[in-house]
Protein backbone atom coordinates (compact mmCIF):
# COMPACT_ATOMS: atom_id res chain seq x y z
CA UNK A 1 0.00 0.00 0.00
CA UNK A 2 1.46 3.35 -0.89
CA UNK A 3 1.93 5.67 1.99
CA UNK A 4 1.64 9.39 1.74
CA UNK A 5 4.21 10.92 4.00
CA UNK A 6 2.13 13.81 5.24
CA UNK A 7 -0.16 11.34 6.93
CA UNK A 8 2.55 9.74 8.98
CA UNK A 9 2.20 10.48 12.66
CA UNK A 10 5.27 11.56 14.59
CA UNK A 11 7.55 11.33 11.57
CA UNK A 12 8.20 8.49 9.16
CA UNK A 13 10.50 6.62 11.54
CA UNK A 14 7.89 6.09 14.25
CA UNK A 15 6.18 2.72 13.97
CA UNK A 16 2.40 2.56 14.34
CA UNK A 17 2.78 -0.14 16.94
CA UNK A 18 5.80 -1.32 18.83
CA UNK A 19 5.96 -4.24 21.25
CA UNK A 20 9.17 -4.63 23.23
CA UNK A 21 9.58 -7.84 25.19
CA UNK A 22 5.91 -7.82 26.10
CA UNK A 23 4.58 -10.60 28.30
CA UNK A 24 1.16 -11.09 29.80
CA UNK A 25 0.18 -13.84 32.15
CA UNK A 26 -3.02 -14.66 33.96
CA UNK A 27 -1.95 -16.50 37.05
CA UNK A 28 0.19 -19.32 35.71
CA UNK A 29 -1.17 -19.07 32.18
CA UNK A 30 1.21 -17.28 29.85
CA UNK A 31 -0.89 -15.62 27.15
CA UNK A 32 1.88 -13.55 25.57
CA UNK A 33 5.59 -14.37 25.88
CA UNK A 34 8.26 -11.74 25.30
CA UNK A 35 6.67 -10.49 22.14
CA UNK A 36 8.79 -7.97 20.25
CA UNK A 37 7.31 -6.56 17.12
CA UNK A 38 7.23 -3.34 15.14
CA UNK A 39 4.42 -2.51 12.75
CA UNK A 40 5.17 0.30 10.31
CA UNK A 41 2.66 3.01 9.49
CA UNK A 42 0.46 2.95 6.42
CA UNK A 43 0.19 -0.77 5.94
CA UNK A 44 -2.56 -3.38 6.07
CA UNK A 45 -1.32 -5.98 8.49
CA UNK A 46 -2.93 -9.34 9.13
CA UNK A 47 -2.54 -10.86 12.54
CA UNK A 48 -2.72 -14.62 12.36
CA UNK A 49 -2.58 -17.38 14.87
CA UNK A 50 -4.64 -20.35 16.01
CA UNK A 51 -7.25 -19.87 18.71
CA UNK A 52 -5.59 -19.16 22.03
CA UNK A 53 -2.37 -18.01 20.35
CA UNK A 54 -2.49 -14.65 22.14
CA UNK A 55 -3.88 -12.53 19.31
CA UNK A 56 -6.75 -11.05 21.25
CA UNK A 57 -4.64 -10.44 24.33
CA UNK A 58 -1.97 -8.68 22.26
CA UNK A 59 -4.63 -6.52 20.67
CA UNK A 60 -6.17 -5.69 24.01
CA UNK A 61 -2.77 -4.65 25.30
CA UNK A 62 -2.06 -2.37 22.37
CA UNK A 63 -5.53 -0.85 22.77
CA UNK A 64 -4.89 -0.16 26.44
CA UNK A 65 -7.70 -2.47 27.61
CA UNK A 66 -5.19 -4.68 29.40
CA UNK A 67 -1.82 -3.95 30.92
CA UNK A 68 1.18 -6.00 29.96
CA UNK A 69 2.70 -7.93 32.88
CA UNK A 70 6.09 -6.79 31.63
CA UNK A 71 7.61 -5.10 28.62
CA UNK A 72 6.68 -1.97 26.76
CA UNK A 73 4.00 -1.18 24.20
CA UNK A 74 3.95 2.03 22.22
CA UNK A 75 1.42 3.24 19.70
CA UNK A 76 2.78 6.06 17.53
CA UNK A 77 5.45 6.55 20.19
CA UNK A 78 2.87 7.02 22.98
CA UNK A 79 1.34 4.78 25.59
CA UNK A 80 -1.75 2.98 24.31
CA UNK A 81 -4.06 5.16 26.41
CA UNK A 82 -2.38 8.39 25.29
CA UNK A 83 -2.65 7.30 21.67
CA UNK A 84 -6.34 6.56 22.22
CA UNK A 85 -6.95 9.95 23.82
CA UNK A 86 -5.13 11.64 20.94
CA UNK A 87 -7.53 9.99 18.50
CA UNK A 88 -4.85 7.90 16.80
CA UNK A 89 -6.70 4.62 17.25
CA UNK A 90 -10.10 3.29 16.27
CA UNK A 91 -11.04 -0.28 17.00
CA UNK A 92 -13.66 -2.94 16.67
CA UNK A 93 -13.59 -5.88 19.02
CA UNK A 94 -15.50 -9.12 18.86
CA UNK A 95 -16.70 -8.39 22.35
CA UNK A 96 -17.53 -4.73 21.70
CA UNK A 97 -21.30 -4.76 22.07
CA UNK A 98 -23.59 -2.06 20.78
CA UNK A 99 -26.55 -0.85 22.85
CA UNK A 100 -29.63 -2.46 21.34
CA UNK A 101 -31.98 0.50 21.75
CA UNK A 102 -29.90 3.06 19.86
CA UNK A 103 -30.11 3.70 16.12
CA UNK A 104 -27.05 3.32 13.96
CA UNK A 105 -27.01 7.05 13.21
CA UNK A 106 -27.23 7.96 16.91
CA UNK A 107 -24.44 5.54 17.65
CA UNK A 108 -22.18 6.94 14.96
CA UNK A 109 -22.97 10.51 15.92
CA UNK A 110 -21.88 9.65 19.45
CA UNK A 111 -18.72 7.97 18.19
CA UNK A 112 -17.74 10.99 16.12
CA UNK A 113 -18.13 13.16 19.24
CA UNK A 114 -15.89 10.83 21.20
CA UNK A 115 -12.89 11.39 18.93
CA UNK A 116 -10.91 14.61 18.58
CA UNK A 117 -10.86 14.80 14.76
CA UNK A 118 -13.76 12.71 13.49
CA UNK A 119 -15.27 12.16 10.07
CA UNK A 120 -18.70 13.61 9.34
CA UNK A 121 -21.41 11.05 10.18
CA UNK A 122 -22.57 10.78 6.57
CA UNK A 123 -19.02 10.07 5.45
CA UNK A 124 -18.76 7.26 8.02
CA UNK A 125 -22.08 5.82 6.83
CA UNK A 126 -20.93 5.74 3.23
CA UNK A 127 -17.36 4.50 3.81
CA UNK A 128 -18.60 1.62 5.92
CA UNK A 129 -21.51 0.85 3.57
CA UNK A 130 -24.10 1.23 6.30
CA UNK A 131 -26.12 4.18 4.99
CA UNK A 132 -29.05 1.81 4.44
CA UNK A 133 -28.98 0.89 8.15
CA UNK A 134 -28.78 4.43 9.55
CA UNK A 135 -32.25 4.48 11.09
CA UNK A 136 -32.28 0.90 12.34
CA UNK A 137 -31.86 0.10 16.00
CA UNK A 138 -28.60 -1.72 16.70
CA UNK A 139 -30.51 -4.58 18.33
CA UNK A 140 -32.42 -5.28 15.11
CA UNK A 141 -29.39 -5.94 12.92
CA UNK A 142 -28.25 -9.29 11.56
CA UNK A 143 -24.81 -10.61 12.45
CA UNK A 144 -23.21 -9.39 9.23
CA UNK A 145 -24.88 -5.99 9.50
CA UNK A 146 -23.69 -5.65 13.08
CA UNK A 147 -20.13 -6.31 11.92
CA UNK A 148 -20.45 -3.57 9.29
CA UNK A 149 -21.73 -1.14 11.91
CA UNK A 150 -18.85 -2.06 14.22
CA UNK A 151 -16.48 -1.28 11.40
CA UNK A 152 -18.20 2.10 11.03
CA UNK A 153 -17.63 2.64 14.75
CA UNK A 154 -13.94 1.81 14.28
CA UNK A 155 -13.44 4.34 11.47
CA UNK A 156 -15.65 7.13 12.84
CA UNK A 157 -12.71 8.86 14.50
CA UNK A 158 -10.72 9.04 11.24
CA UNK A 159 -7.94 7.44 13.27
CA UNK A 160 -4.48 6.64 11.94
CA UNK A 161 -4.55 3.06 13.19
CA UNK A 162 -7.61 0.89 12.77
CA UNK A 163 -7.66 -2.32 14.75
CA UNK A 164 -10.16 -5.02 13.80
CA UNK A 165 -10.56 -8.27 15.66
CA UNK A 166 -11.94 -10.92 13.32
CA UNK A 167 -14.04 -8.39 11.45
CA UNK A 168 -15.80 -10.70 9.01
CA UNK A 169 -16.83 -13.46 11.40
CA UNK A 170 -20.43 -14.36 10.73
CA UNK A 171 -20.59 -12.66 7.33
CA UNK A 172 -21.75 -14.30 4.15
CA UNK A 173 -19.47 -14.32 1.12
CA UNK A 174 -21.03 -11.31 -0.53
CA UNK A 175 -20.93 -9.15 2.58
CA UNK A 176 -17.35 -10.20 3.14
CA UNK A 177 -16.36 -8.93 -0.29
CA UNK A 178 -18.05 -5.58 0.37
CA UNK A 179 -16.34 -5.41 3.72
CA UNK A 180 -12.91 -6.17 2.28
CA UNK A 181 -13.34 -3.34 -0.18
CA UNK A 182 -14.11 -0.98 2.69
CA UNK A 183 -11.03 -2.20 4.54
CA UNK A 184 -8.84 -1.77 1.47
CA UNK A 185 -10.29 1.71 1.04
CA UNK A 186 -9.07 2.68 4.51
CA UNK A 187 -5.62 1.23 3.85
CA UNK A 188 -5.43 3.13 0.56
CA UNK A 189 -6.14 6.34 2.45
CA UNK A 190 -2.87 5.75 4.25
CA UNK A 191 -4.29 4.26 7.43
CA UNK A 192 -2.54 1.50 9.23
CA UNK A 193 -5.04 -1.35 9.34
CA UNK A 194 -4.30 -4.17 11.74
CA UNK A 195 -6.72 -7.07 11.62
CA UNK A 196 -6.87 -10.45 13.27
CA UNK A 197 -8.54 -13.04 11.15
CA UNK A 198 -9.36 -16.68 10.81
CA UNK A 199 -9.95 -16.33 7.08
CA UNK A 200 -6.58 -16.74 5.49
CA UNK A 201 -8.06 -15.63 2.20
CA UNK A 202 -8.73 -12.31 3.88
CA UNK A 203 -5.07 -11.92 4.77
CA UNK A 204 -4.02 -13.07 1.33
CA UNK A 205 -6.24 -10.48 -0.38
CA UNK A 206 -5.72 -7.47 1.82
CA UNK A 207 -2.54 -7.66 3.84
CA UNK A 208 0.81 -6.13 2.88
CA UNK A 209 2.27 -7.73 5.93
CA UNK A 210 1.44 -10.82 7.92
CA UNK A 211 2.29 -11.41 11.54
CA UNK A 212 1.92 -14.97 12.80
CA UNK A 213 1.91 -15.70 16.49
CA UNK A 214 1.59 -19.03 18.18
CA UNK A 215 1.54 -19.91 21.86
CA UNK A 216 2.05 -16.25 22.72
CA UNK A 217 5.26 -15.88 20.71
CA UNK A 218 6.07 -14.26 17.41
CA UNK A 219 6.48 -16.96 14.79
CA UNK A 220 6.73 -15.04 11.55
CA UNK A 221 6.54 -11.46 10.37
CA UNK A 222 6.74 -10.58 6.70
CA UNK A 223 4.88 -10.20 3.43
CA UNK A 224 2.39 -12.82 2.31
CA UNK A 225 5.05 -14.07 -0.10
CA UNK A 226 7.60 -14.27 2.74
CA UNK A 227 5.25 -16.38 4.82
CA UNK A 228 4.60 -18.71 1.92
CA UNK A 229 8.33 -18.93 1.25
CA UNK A 230 8.98 -19.54 4.91
CA UNK A 231 6.68 -22.48 4.83
CA UNK A 232 8.65 -23.04 1.66
CA UNK A 233 6.42 -25.70 0.32
CA UNK A 234 4.65 -26.95 -2.69
CA UNK A 235 1.92 -29.45 -2.72
CA UNK A 236 1.85 -32.61 -4.76
CA UNK A 237 -1.45 -34.42 -5.07
CA UNK A 238 -2.20 -37.57 -7.03
CA UNK A 239 -4.16 -40.77 -7.14
CA UNK A 240 -2.43 -44.14 -6.91
CA UNK A 241 -4.52 -47.26 -6.33
CA UNK A 242 -3.00 -49.63 -3.77
CA UNK A 243 -0.55 -47.11 -2.36
CA UNK A 244 0.48 -47.32 1.31
CA UNK A 245 1.98 -44.70 3.62
CA UNK A 246 5.04 -46.89 4.13
CA UNK A 247 5.90 -46.74 0.44
CA UNK A 248 6.06 -42.95 0.58
CA UNK A 249 7.74 -42.35 3.92
CA UNK A 250 11.27 -42.33 2.50
CA UNK A 251 10.64 -39.72 -0.18
CA UNK A 252 13.04 -36.79 0.11
CA UNK A 253 12.06 -33.24 1.19
CA UNK A 254 8.61 -34.29 2.37
CA UNK A 255 7.17 -32.11 5.10
CA UNK A 256 3.78 -33.65 5.44
CA UNK A 257 2.11 -36.64 3.99
CA UNK A 258 -1.53 -37.57 3.82
CA UNK A 259 -2.83 -40.80 2.37
CA UNK A 260 -6.53 -41.30 2.13
CA UNK A 261 -7.49 -44.49 0.30
CA UNK A 262 -5.86 -44.04 -3.05
CA UNK A 263 -5.52 -40.24 -2.82
CA UNK A 264 -2.20 -38.82 -1.70
CA UNK A 265 -1.25 -35.28 -0.70
CA UNK A 266 2.35 -34.38 -0.04
CA UNK A 267 3.80 -31.11 1.15
CA UNK A 268 7.38 -30.77 0.13
CA UNK A 269 10.14 -28.26 0.20
CA UNK A 270 11.31 -29.39 -3.25
CA UNK A 271 8.53 -30.71 -5.44
CA UNK A 272 10.85 -31.66 -8.31
CA UNK A 273 13.11 -33.92 -6.26
CA UNK A 274 10.23 -35.45 -4.34
CA UNK A 275 8.41 -36.22 -7.52
CA UNK A 276 11.44 -37.70 -9.33
CA UNK A 277 12.10 -39.95 -6.35
CA UNK A 278 8.52 -41.10 -6.53
CA UNK A 279 9.00 -42.05 -10.17
CA UNK A 280 12.36 -43.68 -9.39
CA UNK A 281 10.57 -46.00 -6.98
CA UNK A 282 8.68 -47.22 -9.98
CA UNK A 283 5.43 -45.68 -8.91
CA UNK A 284 3.21 -44.26 -11.63
CA UNK A 285 0.66 -41.91 -10.06
CA UNK A 286 -2.33 -40.48 -11.91
CA UNK A 287 -4.17 -37.15 -11.88
CA UNK A 288 -1.05 -35.37 -10.75
CA UNK A 289 -1.28 -31.81 -9.46
CA UNK A 290 1.67 -29.81 -8.30
CA UNK A 291 0.93 -26.40 -6.83
CA UNK A 292 2.36 -23.73 -4.58
CA UNK A 293 0.91 -23.58 -1.10
CA UNK A 294 -1.73 -21.03 -0.34
CA UNK A 295 -1.22 -18.80 2.64
CA UNK A 296 -3.53 -21.05 4.56
CA UNK A 297 -1.45 -24.18 4.12
CA UNK A 298 1.70 -22.18 4.74
CA UNK A 299 0.19 -20.93 7.98
CA UNK A 300 -0.80 -24.41 9.05
CA UNK A 301 2.62 -25.72 8.16
CA UNK A 302 4.56 -23.17 10.18
CA UNK A 303 2.32 -23.32 13.23
CA UNK A 304 2.37 -27.10 13.20
CA UNK A 305 6.11 -27.11 12.91
CA UNK A 306 6.20 -24.76 15.87
CA UNK A 307 3.89 -26.97 17.85
CA UNK A 308 6.68 -29.51 17.59
CA UNK A 309 4.45 -31.92 15.77
CA UNK A 310 7.68 -33.70 14.86
CA UNK A 311 5.99 -35.53 12.22
CA UNK A 312 4.77 -32.73 10.34
CA UNK A 313 5.27 -35.89 8.26
CA UNK A 314 2.73 -37.42 10.54
CA UNK A 315 -0.72 -37.88 9.12
CA UNK A 316 -3.11 -35.18 8.21
CA UNK A 317 -3.17 -31.53 9.08
CA UNK A 318 -5.17 -31.53 12.20
CA UNK A 319 -5.36 -27.78 12.73
CA UNK A 320 -8.52 -26.45 11.20
CA UNK A 321 -7.76 -22.78 10.83
CA UNK A 322 -11.23 -21.82 9.73
CA UNK B 1 -16.11 17.20 27.61
CA UNK B 2 -18.32 17.35 24.49
CA UNK B 3 -18.04 13.58 24.49
CA UNK B 4 -19.37 13.30 28.04
CA UNK B 5 -22.24 15.67 27.20
CA UNK B 6 -23.17 13.82 24.02
CA UNK B 7 -23.09 10.51 25.84
CA UNK B 8 -25.19 11.96 28.68
CA UNK B 9 -27.75 13.25 26.21
CA UNK B 10 -27.97 9.86 24.53
CA UNK B 11 -28.40 8.24 27.97
CA UNK B 12 -31.37 10.52 28.68
CA UNK B 13 -32.94 9.81 25.32
CA UNK B 14 -32.55 6.09 25.90
CA UNK B 15 -34.13 6.28 29.35
CA UNK B 16 -37.04 8.36 28.11
CA UNK B 17 -37.91 5.97 25.33
CA UNK B 18 -37.60 2.91 27.52
CA UNK B 19 -41.17 1.92 28.45
CA UNK B 20 -40.11 -0.15 31.43
CA UNK B 21 -38.18 2.77 32.89
CA UNK B 22 -41.03 5.17 32.28
CA UNK B 23 -43.53 2.79 33.83
CA UNK B 24 -41.59 2.30 37.05
CA UNK B 25 -40.47 5.90 37.44
CA UNK B 26 -43.66 7.74 36.49
CA UNK B 27 -46.76 5.72 35.77
CA UNK B 28 -46.55 3.20 38.61
CA UNK B 29 -45.76 5.67 41.43
CA UNK B 30 -48.34 8.14 40.08
CA UNK B 31 -50.99 5.43 40.05
CA UNK B 32 -50.16 4.31 43.58
CA UNK B 33 -50.20 7.92 44.74
CA UNK B 34 -53.68 8.53 43.32
CA UNK B 35 -55.02 5.31 44.85
CA UNK B 36 -53.49 6.01 48.26
CA UNK B 37 -54.41 9.70 48.24
CA UNK B 38 -58.06 9.04 47.48
CA UNK B 39 -58.33 6.55 50.35
CA UNK B 40 -56.99 8.93 52.99
CA UNK B 41 -58.64 12.23 51.97
CA UNK B 42 -58.88 14.65 54.89
CA UNK B 43 -57.05 12.39 57.31
CA UNK B 44 -53.79 13.13 59.05
CA UNK B 45 -50.91 10.80 59.68
CA UNK B 46 -51.69 9.38 63.17
CA UNK B 47 -50.16 11.42 65.98
CA UNK B 48 -49.20 14.34 63.74
CA UNK B 49 -50.82 17.26 61.96
CA UNK B 50 -49.40 16.16 58.61
CA UNK B 51 -52.13 15.49 56.01
CA UNK B 52 -51.84 11.92 54.70
CA UNK B 53 -52.04 13.26 51.15
CA UNK B 54 -48.88 15.31 51.73
CA UNK B 55 -47.17 12.28 53.20
CA UNK B 56 -47.98 10.12 50.17
CA UNK B 57 -47.01 12.90 47.79
CA UNK B 58 -43.46 12.82 49.06
CA UNK B 59 -43.44 9.05 49.58
CA UNK B 60 -44.41 8.20 46.01
CA UNK B 61 -42.34 10.92 44.38
CA UNK B 62 -39.30 9.42 46.13
CA UNK B 63 -40.47 5.90 45.23
CA UNK B 64 -40.36 6.81 41.53
CA UNK B 65 -36.99 8.45 41.99
CA UNK B 66 -35.50 5.28 43.48
CA UNK B 67 -36.56 3.29 40.42
CA UNK B 68 -35.27 5.93 38.04
CA UNK B 69 -31.89 6.24 39.69
CA UNK B 70 -31.06 2.89 41.29
CA UNK B 71 -32.89 0.25 39.24
CA UNK B 72 -32.27 1.89 35.90
CA UNK B 73 -28.54 2.37 36.46
CA UNK B 74 -27.93 -1.03 38.03
CA UNK B 75 -29.58 -2.91 35.16
CA UNK B 76 -28.17 -0.74 32.40
CA UNK B 77 -24.60 -0.91 33.65
CA UNK B 78 -24.70 -4.66 34.23
CA UNK B 79 -26.15 -5.14 30.77
CA UNK B 80 -23.63 -2.84 29.09
CA UNK B 81 -20.79 -4.45 30.95
CA UNK B 82 -21.86 -7.85 29.72
CA UNK B 83 -22.47 -6.71 26.14
CA UNK B 84 -19.08 -5.05 25.91
CA UNK B 85 -20.43 -1.54 25.35
CA UNK B 86 -18.25 -0.21 28.16
CA UNK B 87 -15.21 -1.78 26.51
CA UNK B 88 -16.16 -0.19 23.22
CA UNK B 89 -16.35 3.21 24.92
CA UNK B 90 -12.87 2.68 26.29
CA UNK B 91 -11.71 2.50 22.68
CA UNK B 92 -12.46 6.18 22.24
CA UNK B 93 -11.05 9.43 23.56
CA UNK B 94 -13.80 9.50 26.21
CA UNK B 95 -12.08 10.06 29.55
CA UNK B 96 -12.22 7.03 31.82
CA UNK B 97 -14.68 8.70 34.20
CA UNK B 98 -16.87 9.81 31.26
CA UNK B 99 -19.21 6.84 31.26
CA UNK B 100 -20.06 7.08 34.95
CA UNK B 101 -20.34 10.89 34.87
CA UNK B 102 -22.77 10.69 31.97
CA UNK B 103 -24.86 8.12 33.89
CA UNK B 104 -25.01 10.39 36.95
CA UNK B 105 -25.86 13.47 34.90
CA UNK B 106 -28.54 11.60 32.97
CA UNK B 107 -30.03 10.25 36.21
CA UNK B 108 -30.27 13.73 37.69
CA UNK B 109 -32.38 14.72 34.70
CA UNK B 110 -34.41 11.54 34.35
CA UNK B 111 -35.62 11.68 37.98
CA UNK B 112 -37.08 15.16 37.46
CA UNK B 113 -40.26 14.07 35.68
CA UNK B 114 -40.80 11.41 38.37
CA UNK B 115 -40.93 14.16 40.98
CA UNK B 116 -42.68 16.87 38.99
CA UNK B 117 -45.50 14.68 37.70
CA UNK B 118 -46.32 13.34 41.17
CA UNK B 119 -46.24 16.90 42.50
CA UNK B 120 -48.57 18.04 39.72
CA UNK B 121 -50.99 15.23 40.57
CA UNK B 122 -50.69 16.29 44.21
CA UNK B 123 -52.21 19.67 43.45
CA UNK B 124 -55.26 17.87 42.07
CA UNK B 125 -55.56 15.87 45.30
CA UNK B 126 -55.68 18.86 47.59
CA UNK B 127 -52.01 19.24 48.50
CA UNK B 128 -51.43 22.90 49.33
CA UNK B 129 -47.84 24.03 49.78
CA UNK B 130 -46.01 27.31 49.56
CA UNK B 131 -43.64 27.91 46.66
CA UNK B 132 -40.71 27.54 49.04
CA UNK B 133 -42.02 24.19 50.29
CA UNK B 134 -42.50 22.83 46.76
CA UNK B 135 -38.98 23.86 45.83
CA UNK B 136 -37.25 22.66 48.97
CA UNK B 137 -39.00 19.28 49.00
CA UNK B 138 -38.14 18.91 45.31
CA UNK B 139 -34.50 19.64 46.11
CA UNK B 140 -34.37 17.13 48.96
CA UNK B 141 -35.73 14.31 46.79
CA UNK B 142 -33.72 15.36 43.78
CA UNK B 143 -30.38 15.53 45.59
CA UNK B 144 -31.26 12.46 47.65
CA UNK B 145 -31.48 10.55 44.35
CA UNK B 146 -27.68 10.73 44.22
CA UNK B 147 -27.48 8.07 46.94
CA UNK B 148 -29.61 5.72 44.82
CA UNK B 149 -27.75 6.52 41.63
CA UNK B 150 -24.44 5.71 43.33
CA UNK B 151 -25.93 2.52 44.76
CA UNK B 152 -27.19 1.58 41.31
CA UNK B 153 -23.72 2.11 39.84
CA UNK B 154 -22.14 0.00 42.57
CA UNK B 155 -24.63 -2.82 41.97
CA UNK B 156 -24.23 -2.59 38.20
CA UNK B 157 -20.48 -2.97 38.46
CA UNK B 158 -20.31 -5.24 41.47
CA UNK B 159 -22.83 -7.96 40.82
CA UNK B 160 -22.98 -10.47 37.96
CA UNK B 161 -25.50 -9.45 35.34
CA UNK B 162 -27.97 -12.28 35.91
CA UNK B 163 -28.18 -11.49 39.64
CA UNK B 164 -28.67 -7.76 39.22
CA UNK B 165 -32.41 -7.85 38.65
CA UNK B 166 -33.35 -9.84 41.77
CA UNK B 167 -30.87 -7.98 43.97
CA UNK B 168 -32.10 -4.62 42.77
CA UNK B 169 -35.70 -5.66 43.22
CA UNK B 170 -35.11 -6.76 46.81
CA UNK B 171 -33.36 -3.52 47.70
CA UNK B 172 -35.97 -1.46 45.88
CA UNK B 173 -39.01 -3.08 47.45
CA UNK B 174 -37.41 -3.75 50.85
CA UNK B 175 -35.91 -0.26 51.09
CA UNK B 176 -39.18 1.38 50.11
CA UNK B 177 -41.16 -0.77 52.54
CA UNK B 178 -38.91 0.07 55.49
CA UNK B 179 -38.45 3.65 54.32
CA UNK B 180 -42.17 4.36 54.59
CA UNK B 181 -42.78 4.79 50.88
CA UNK B 182 -45.87 2.54 51.00
CA UNK B 183 -47.27 3.43 54.42
CA UNK B 184 -46.29 5.26 57.56
CA UNK B 185 -43.81 3.03 59.40
CA UNK B 186 -43.60 2.86 63.17
CA UNK B 187 -42.11 0.71 65.91
CA UNK B 188 -39.49 -1.86 64.97
CA UNK B 189 -39.91 -1.24 61.25
CA UNK B 190 -39.15 2.43 61.76
CA UNK B 191 -36.10 1.64 63.91
CA UNK B 192 -34.67 -0.36 61.01
CA UNK B 193 -35.87 2.17 58.46
CA UNK B 194 -34.03 4.94 60.24
CA UNK B 195 -30.68 3.75 58.94
CA UNK B 196 -31.83 3.73 55.31
CA UNK B 197 -31.62 6.47 52.67
CA UNK B 198 -35.15 5.62 51.51
CA UNK B 199 -36.45 6.60 54.96
CA UNK B 200 -34.51 9.84 55.22
CA UNK B 201 -35.22 11.15 51.74
CA UNK B 202 -38.92 10.80 52.46
CA UNK B 203 -38.68 11.95 56.08
CA UNK B 204 -36.65 15.10 55.40
CA UNK B 205 -38.82 16.06 52.44
CA UNK B 206 -41.89 15.54 54.66
CA UNK B 207 -40.38 17.72 57.35
CA UNK B 208 -39.74 20.61 54.98
CA UNK B 209 -43.36 20.62 53.77
CA UNK B 210 -44.90 20.30 57.23
CA UNK B 211 -43.13 23.18 59.00
CA UNK B 212 -41.18 20.82 61.20
CA UNK B 213 -37.55 21.23 62.13
CA UNK B 214 -35.26 19.31 59.81
CA UNK B 215 -33.58 16.31 61.46
CA UNK B 216 -29.96 17.10 60.86
CA UNK B 217 -29.02 13.64 62.08
CA UNK B 218 -31.07 12.30 59.19
CA UNK B 219 -29.40 14.67 56.76
CA UNK B 220 -26.06 13.34 57.99
CA UNK B 221 -27.19 9.72 57.51
CA UNK B 222 -28.41 10.52 54.00
CA UNK B 223 -25.18 12.34 53.14
CA UNK B 224 -23.29 9.36 54.57
CA UNK B 225 -25.16 7.07 52.19
CA UNK B 226 -24.36 9.31 49.23
CA UNK B 227 -20.67 9.28 50.14
CA UNK B 228 -20.53 5.57 51.02
CA UNK B 229 -22.36 4.51 47.87
CA UNK B 230 -20.20 6.88 45.84
CA UNK B 231 -17.04 5.31 47.24
CA UNK B 232 -18.41 1.82 46.73
CA UNK B 233 -19.29 2.72 43.14
CA UNK B 234 -15.81 4.14 42.55
CA UNK B 235 -14.24 1.02 44.05
CA UNK B 236 -16.36 -1.35 41.97
CA UNK B 237 -15.65 0.70 38.88
CA UNK B 238 -11.90 0.44 39.51
CA UNK B 239 -12.15 -3.25 40.22
CA UNK B 240 -13.83 -3.84 36.89
CA UNK B 241 -11.51 -1.57 34.96
CA UNK B 242 -10.16 -4.48 32.92
CA UNK B 243 -13.50 -6.07 32.13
Amino acid sequence: MSMSNERLVGGPGVPAVSFEQVSKHYGSVQAVRELSLQLPQGRAIAFLGPNGAGKSTSMEILLGLKHASSGRVEVFGKTPRQAMMAGHVGAMLQSGGLPADVTVRELLRLMTKLHPKPLPVDEVLSRANVADLADRRAGKLSGGQTQRVRFAVAIAGDSDLIVLDEPTTGMDVENRQIFWNAMKGEAERGKTVLFATHYLEEADQIADQVVVINKGRLLANGSVADIKAMAGFQRIAFRLPGVTREQLLDLPHVVSLEVLHEHVQIQTSDSDKTFYALLDQGLRPMEIEISALGLEQAFVAITERDNGDAGAVEGSQSEDVR
Amino acid sequence: MTGVITLGRLEIRRALRNRRVMFFTILYPAMLFLLSASSVKGKNVPGTNIPYVDYFLVAYASFGVIAASMNNNAMRIAQERKEGWIRQLRLTALPSYGYVVSKIAASLLVVIPAIVITFALGTTQGVKLSAGEWVSSFLVIWLGSLAFTALGIAIGYGIPQDAVQPVTLIIYVGGSFLGGQFFNVSGALETVGKVLPTYWVREIATEVISKQPVSWGGVAILAGWVVACGLLAAFMYQKRAED
